[in-house]
């Protein structure tokens, strides 16, 4: 087995007829989608080996078949994000430089800003009819399977040059911890676009198991709807969609999903109390959580159950995944940045852009900052590049932000660093309320009662919106 | 103007209340100076500064921040810039 489309092909044929994939529009069982993905495939041989081909979807059958042809056809599938704004579309078709852009109809007016751009755009249809149907042949495989930018909490976007044997340990691993089965039907409601939906689509695949494919942008009912209707066995979401769950629509949610045996989430702040609620409310379900970078998917794994008193933890390393927290002096600490080392780190990045400050010895440097327990449990701190020196204090925004999002009338809230005479940088808080009487003094007040002094933001400013990137991430740049 | 300025030290009384909220309203002393307080540091001083900015729409200088010695000081400094 050398990429995901080997388990395919070794699903296709153990069982043919098995439902594969399910979406708003239909269901397609494995032979149907192994059909579409070679006729897909064979369009795209007319590019050289190892070529960048652009996939533009929103999550449909559509994706799954251009996402595995692109593979088959030798070549590094380029996923684009169907949120991306119109500036980072340009940004990254200038750096990957595709031969095509697949896209469907819905999305290509997204495209038209790049036509003075030389690049072939083919909507998925029109492409489909130009294949040929009897091409069994597989291609002799890129090394590399996929090309994911992580652009938006910096200023300059990355492309991650993901490799085929990066995918099969990960998902490897996925499927071992998870213990993951044929008869499991995934319910997904996350972009395939993004490391966390693909890898669930990767697993699907890899066990032989039948994925449901929710858009991006979820109903919540229609989700609980098909967890019901298709008896689900695994609910993958990320925490604002089980926090809104447990929020408003705790009795649907509880009802419909109570039958499920896993429920996975992933590690961008889950919060302790979501953690908790849900194994109160769904006792014979895993809850399971993970870290992981799109450069180095799921590297650590977290079952909360059973494990009271380490809900804020993103869990221990997966398996054949080393993790080292390095401090300033690059010795091991007891806190400071986290290091990776494993197959499922990737090699370099697109261009070898930041290849030099990201990578060393085997390591992949993730700029998260971090500690481990006794127990050699992981927990996040926060991000390096957002530590705040106040006067030779190193504040992480993420402890202030999460004292300031609990005081009763805060929707959302961050902490930058801004330059300061005195004390070089100080905290600047950027604040969502939905409570008109809530002032500055009552946040200030409530800071200097639970936070260090250097730590309580001197400067707060109240905003309608905080800027973010097409997953949700704060674009904190632009608040500096 | 006698209103405004007791709203000004009521709410300047009340940025003081807010920052070292160990000091109770009877404690509270215009003329108290800063070493007295438990936690009036460089971090204090410069939350004053900035609360009393945007509570007052005024701006200050590094030489009045270096100034104020006691809540008297800064209630001057408001006063003189309102």
């Amino acid at each position: 087995m050398n990429t995901i489309v080997d388990y395919l092909t070794v699903s296709k044929e153990k069982n043919p007829n098995k439902i594969a994939v399910i979406t708003k529009d239909g269901k397609y069982d494995y032979e149907t989608i192994y059909n579409s993905v070679v006729q897909f495939s064979s369009s795209l041989k007319r590019y050289r080996q190892n070529s960048v081909v652009s996939i533009f979807f929103d999550n449909s059958v559509e994706f799954v078949i251009s996402y595995l042809g692109v593979i088959r056809a030798g070549h590094i599938a380029h996923v684009i994000s169907p949120n991306i704004s119109e500036l980072n579309l340009n940004n990254q078709i200038e750096s990957a430089k595709p031969q095509t852009i697949i896209t469907s109809r819905d999305i290509m007016s997204k495209t038209k800003t790049l036509d003075s751009k030389n690049v072939e755009l083919n909507e998925f249809k029109e492409f489909m009819e130009k294949s040929t149907q009897n091409d069994q042949e597989n291609s002799i495989s890129s090394e590399y399977a996929a090309l994911i930018y992580t652009s938006g909490t910096t200023a300059i976007p990355k492309g991650s040059l993901i490799k085929h044997s990066n995918i099969l340990f990960t998902t490897e691993n996925i499927v071992k911890v998870l213990e993951c089965v044929s008869d499991d039907v995934h319910i997904v409601p996350l972009s395939l676009s993004h490391s966390f939906g693909l890898g669930c689509l990767h697993t699907s695949l890899y066990s032989g198991s039948t994925i449901i494919l929710h858009k991006n942008t979820i109903n919540p009912l229609d989700l609980l709807k098909s967890i019901n209707e298709y008896n689900a066995s695994t609910l993958a979401a990320v925490p604002p969609t089980l926090a809104k769950l447990l929020k408003n629509f705790r009795n649907d949610f509880v009802e419909n999903c109570k039958r499920l045996r896993l429920i996975i989430t992933n590690s961008t702040a889950v919060n302790e109390q979501t953690v908790k609620e849900i194994l109160r409310l769904f006792p014979l379900t895993k809850f399971a959580t993970y870290y992981g970078l799109t450069e180095a998917s799921r590297s650590t794994f977290m079952i909360f159950n059973g494990k009271s008193g380490k809900e804020n933890s993103v869990g221990i390393p997966a398996p054949g995944v080393e993790i080292k927290v390095v401090g300033d002096d690059g010795k091991e600490a007891k806190e400071g940045e986290i290091c990776i080392r494993g197959k499922n780190v990737i090699e370099r990045y697109w261009n070898n852009i930041r290849d030099k400050d990201k990578f060393e010895e085997g390591w992949l440097k993730t700029g998260d900052v971090g500690r481990f327990d006794e127990e050699g449990y992981l927990y996040l701190l926060g991000r390096k590049d957002n530590l705040i020196n106040v006067g030779g204090e190193k504040v992480m925004p993420d402890e202030i932000e999460k004292i300031v999002k609990s005081i009763s009338g805060i929707v959302d809230a961050v902490a930058v660093g801004v330059d300061d005479e005195l004390f070089g940088k100080i905290v600047k808080m950027f604040v969502i309320t939905d409570d008109p009487k809530l002032d500055s003094l009552t946040i200030m007040n409530y800071c200097i009662k639970n936070l260090e002094r250097y730590k309580v933001p001197t400067k707060i400013e109240f905003v309608k919106n905080l800027p973010k990137t097409e997953y949700g991430k704060v674009q904190r740049f632009l608040l500096r | 103007m006698l209103e405004k300025t007791s709203s000004v030290e009521d709410e300047l009384k009340k940025i003081f209340l807010t920052i070292f909220p160990d000091m109770t309203e009877s404690s509270f002393d215009w003329k108290k100076p800063q070493e007295h307080y438990a936690n009036w540091d460089s971090f204090a001083q410069l939350q004053l500064v900035t609360a009393v900015e945007s509570k007052f729409n005024i701006m200050t200088t590094p030489e009045d921040a270096l100034s104020i010695k006691t809540a008297e000081d800064l209630l001057k400094i408001v006063k003189s810039r309102i």
